[in-house]
């Protein structure tokens, strides 16, 4: 029995669609589907940069080029924005699913690695409606009204809380829900077990982000 | 169980969109700000390295005062050791042999100025008296003639009996003028403010008498051969004591002696005194220890930038210029780093104003920009060269 990865199904019908994983010895459709989401991840990081820079003034510098040269510099950012979003959605596919394997070992790494592209496609999903936002509010991709960052923003203006808190946000939330879904169709473990695992794993690697993203 | 699943459902996108837009309402009206350019203006700093030396604070000025034979004897010293004195405090007396009495050649003033006073009274009395024989009508002329050339006798007689008077009036006066004189110039008086330090109330000819310290200050400190040649007269210091921390006083080099006073036993190296005159008043006594600051390499108000505003790439140092609402990659050299602030020897000015911390990918930019620049200005000389050289 095979097992078919069907991106946008998985991310609204979870439970349906992550039902025959655990008997399946073949996944299906991963490969041209992760090609794809690592042509998104490209695209609609490097839109993001580009819109950053344009409209909500993440780099002030921008206008103080002269304007012959400004493509070249939005184009060198986007490019390495563009990058970084292929590499971040590597990250999270491998590191994630290592991550994950030692307290969902009967999971296995394959399996967890499968499951989590339908997270890297639910945050870019999340990205992508953020988009319209930057030019509206003239402000940075990170300031999302889709987060809970905004009430911390109000709170605080340590740039680590921020970070973290403006990761807490919707599309995480529907990632997670896809994550536990999922692992809950393909493990015999408590629901109590994985729910604790995915919210703590989860909340650990947007600790760990921010902290780069600050300390770097 | 449809119905209830669709109410969940609406119920749960209608605080998902109200959490959006309410999220929305607050990032627009609270946390959205202008973003702007982080500058930093060039503020000019003083860079140096500190030279220091140990020294002890000494008494500026030792005046001695020295005991001449042919001046006569001395008959009174009138300081003692630790006396306070000031300039012009007479220290010691010579003895005057032929002491003439002053207060006797007074008396003969007064008297010889009460003489003349006299005679003018008595010439005014013979003036009246004249007068008088001129308008007296009941005496014949030739009595009036009589009268007034006996008068005229007296007048002569009197006016020459005050003309002596004066001349020993002046000769006293002179006499007088004299002796004062000769008074001043057997007191020996202080040239400076300041203790007395020894006296000597037996002195033999040429020896010191009286020997002061002046109360005004000054450090010597002493320098080894090697750091002798980093020292200057008119250098500007700083002095430091233990005994009065956080206090430091200014001062400035003012002797630096040529001729070493010690060979140092344990390094073998010549020493030399130097003296530092301190600028301003401070509460440091003699003989307090202390540290002498000696500022060398001094760079005052050099262009300073924060050692983020410097881009490094292959051994050449650039920073961010803002200027005209414009930005431009800029050369220039680095000189000393000091609390985070680089020491801008060249490239850049007083008040210009840099990128605070340039992002990496703005520096690249700028950066190839330049290089590209570069390139063109090169190949745009290169035909010249080879045209000149067929030529």
């Amino acid at each position: 029995m095979s097992h078919s990865m069907r991106l946008v199904l998985g991310s609204f019908k979870p439970y349906s669609h992550f039902r025959p994983l655990h008997s399946a010895y073949r996944l299906k459709g991963s490969w041209w589907r992760l090609i794809l989401l690592t042509i998104f991840s490209f695209l609609i990081v490097g839109i993001t940069s580009f819109m950053n820079i344009k409209y909500a003034g993440e780099m002030p510098e921008y206008t103080g080029i002269a304007p012959d040269e400004r493509m070249l510099f939005v184009l060198s950012e986007v490019i390495t924005d563009g990058l970084l979003g292929v590499l971040t959605l590597i990250v999270i596919v491998v590191g994630g699913a290592l991550l994950y394997w030692p307290f969902f070992q009967q999971v296995g790494f394959k399996r967890l690695a499968y499951i989590h592209s339908y997270v890297v496609f639910i945050l870019l999903i999340g990205m992508l409606l953020q988009l319209p936002f930057i030019p509206f509010l003239h402000e940075p991709s990170l300031i999302s009204p889709y987060s809970l960052g905004v009430y911390v923003d109000l709170l605080t203006n340590i740039p680590f809380w921020l970070y973290f808190s403006y990761s807490l946000s919707l599309f995480l939330a529907w990632g997670t829900f896809v994550q536990y879904a999922a692992i809950r169709q393909s493990t015999t473990v408590s629901r109590g077990y994985a729910l604790f695992w995915i919210i703590i794993l989860n909340v650990f690697i947007v600790a760990i982000t921010a902290y780069m993203r600050t300390a770097f | 169980m449809k119905r209830k699943s669709l109410w969940i459902s609406i119920s749960v996108t209608l605080v998902i969109l109200l959490f959006i837009t309410a999220n929305t309402l607050i990032i627009q009206s609270v946390i959205a700000g202008e973003k702007k350019l982080e500058t930093v203006t060039v503020k000019g700093k003083t860079y140096q390295e500190l030279s220091t030396f140990e020294g002890i604070l000494i008494p500026e000025l030792e005046e001695s005062y020295y005991y001449q034979s042919s001046r006569g004897d001395i008959s009174n010293v009138l300081v003692k050791e630790g006396d306070d004195v000031s300039i012009g405090t007479s220290l010691f007396e010579y003895d005057n042999g032929e002491a003439v009495n002053v207060s006797d050649l007074q008396a003969q003033l007064n008297k010889a100025e009460t003489a003349v006073s006299v005679l003018d009274d008595q010439l005014n009395d013979l003036a009246f008296q004249s007068s008088r024989i001129e308008s007296n009508e009941d005496l014949e002329d030739e009595q009036k003639l009589q009268l007034q050339l006996d008068v005229e006798e007296q007048i002569r007689d009197t006016e020459y009996k005050k003309r002596l008077a004066e001349l020993d009036v002046k000769e006293l006066e002179r006499q007088i003028a004299e002796v004062d004189t000769e008074q001043v110039e057997l007191s020996v008086d202080s040239t400076l403010d300041g203790t007395v330090e020894q006296v000597n109330r037996t002195p033999e000819d040429g020896e010191s008498v009286v020997t002061l310290l002046s109360n005004k200050l000054t450090v010597q400190g002493s320098v080894n051969e090697l750091n002798y040649p980093t020292l200057a007269v008119d250098q500007e210091v700083v002095i430091r004591s233990g005994a009065y921390p956080g206090q430091p006083a200014r001062g400035r080099l003012t002797i630096l002696e040529d001729r070493p006073y010690e060979v140092d036993e344990e390094t073998g190296l010549s020493m030399y005194h130097f003296n530092v005159i301190l600028s301003e008043e401070s509460d440091m006594n003699a003989g307090t220890h202390v540290v002498i600051d000696i500022p060398l390499h001094q760079n005052t108000n050099a262009p300073s930038v924060p050692e983020e505003s410097i881009i490094e790439k292959d051994d050449k140092s650039y920073v961010v210029v803002y200027e005209k609402d414009e930005l431009h990659l800029r050369k220039v050299e680095q000189g000393r780093i000091e609390g985070g602030k680089v020491e801008i020897l060249s490239g850049l000015q007083l008040k210009e104003k840099v990128l605070t911390e340039p992002r990496e990918a703005f520096t690249e930019l700028l950066s190839e920009k330049e290089e590209k620049e570069q390139q063109e200005q090169d190949q745009e000389e290169k035909p010249d060269i080879d045209t000149e050289s067929k030529g």
